[in-house]
């Protein structure tokens, strides 16, 4: 098992050499040692320094500065990668009140495929699970979402994202982990 | 938790995502099937299950209308000859879902998925890629396709795939 982490302690300016940005979104920045969003439109970079053993494997970061959107939020992905314009899945959190979102991405082809009512809070850490045709998105560790979806087919590494915002959102202490096999047999998925 | 089919919109970007043409109130989840969907919801919704275009399924484990369901189902390209009287939309349902998943590994491994049409074709009627894809789709996906041939229709091969999907070979459905 292998994992990576970044808590973007550094000086303001380009995210960094490690991350790379989605097809068709804009990159995060960094700010008084967090990662930022735009005030508009779609961001998302995922960490391409580090390649998970396969496809199960969790992206997990704080979200520090949420923003308010009934259709997108700040969160994290999985499985991401440029490969025929971008794949992904992407679990999204916005402030109280809106739901929190889950979307697959296919060659640059996003969908909808889960909410949930309820939203985040300023300092919850939201995490996304990938395991096999599993999707799992846990807020504060507890499960917030959980779908069967087996569209995002290769292995891409985890990221941050995210969509249609009015505020700078920031996210920090990221980090992305294989899942161990005994996770993986608690769980139920054996082949 | 209800159950609902229905057609798809959005033209699949962040803004206007792909996504069920009805959104039921409160926590939803769905199944993309091409260009249609299975969606369940937390809790029912008497507006979605009044438009036209809606299927509302109905309790899991009543016994299934054999004849309105397959009409239901082939009216949204999904597979429905081999539902037959005895079954429960549970049974149903699952092997539906089963079938969905085959569909989006498809189109994740690069092959646009268009059924309309496409159902009574035969596997070796399609391009190299497209065979291709679809075998590495129930590899990856841990589905046995030795009796996924040549001479096999597409909608022979989803119902293979989805009867073993739905059966646990794969995964665990959860309560569905």
């Amino acid at each position: 098992v292998s994992f990576t982490t970044d808590d973007f302690n550094r000086a303001d300016g380009a995210i960094g050499a490690n991350w790379t940005t989605l097809t068709a979104a804009t990159a995060f920045d960094i700010s008084s040692n967090q990662a930022r969003g735009p005030s508009a439109g779609t961001c998302a970079s995922f960490y391409s320094a580090f390649t998970p053993q396969n496809a199960n494997h969790f992206a997990r970061a704080t979200l520090t500065t949420l923003v308010a959107s009934a259709s997108g939020g700040v969160g994290v992905m999985t499985r991401a990668d440029n490969v025929s314009g971008g794949n992904a899945y992407l679990g999204l959190g916005a402030d109280s009140g809106t739901p929190d979102l889950l979307y697959s991405v296919v060659a640059g082809v996003a969908t909808l495929i889960s909410t949930a009512a309820g939203g985040a809070a300023a300092n919850d850490v939201l995490e996304l699970r990938a395991i096999g045709t599993t999707q799992t998105l846990l807020k504060n560790s507890v499960t917030d979402i959980s779908v069967t979806d087996s569209s995002v087919a290769g292995v891409g590494t985890g990221g941050i994202v995210a969509v249609v915002v009015a505020t700078l959102p920031k996210v920090d202490d990221f980090m992305v982990s294989d899942i161990a096999p005994p996770m993986l047999m608690l769980l139920g998925v054996g082949n | 938790m209800s159950f609902y089919l229905m057609p798809m919109i959005g033209t699949g970007t962040i803004a206007d995502p792909r996504r069920p043409k009805y959104q039921p109130a409160g926590q939803w989840s769905m199944s993309d099937f091409g260009g249609n969907c299975v969606v369940w919801a937390a809790t029912a919704d008497a507006s979605v299950a009044a438009q036209a275009d809606v299927t509302t399924i109905p309790p899991l484990d009543n016994t299934v209308a054999v004849v309105a369901t397959q009409n239901a189902l082939e009216g949204l390209n999904m597979p429905a000859q081999w539902v037959s009287a005895g079954m429960t939309y549970r049974t149903v349902l699952r092997v539906v879902v089963g079938m969905a998943q085959l569909v989006q590994r498809v189109r994740g491994l690069g092959t646009p998925v268009v059924l309309a049409g496409n159902l009574d074709r035969t596997v070796n009627s399609f391009s190299a890629g497209v065979i291709a894809n679809i075998a590495t789709a129930c590899d990856q996906l841990g589905i046995d396709r030795t009796n996924i041939t040549g001479t096999t229709t597409l909608r022979e091969a989803l119902r293979i795939f989805g009867q073993q999907f739905a059966a646990g070979n794969t995964i665990v459905l959860g309560d569905l």
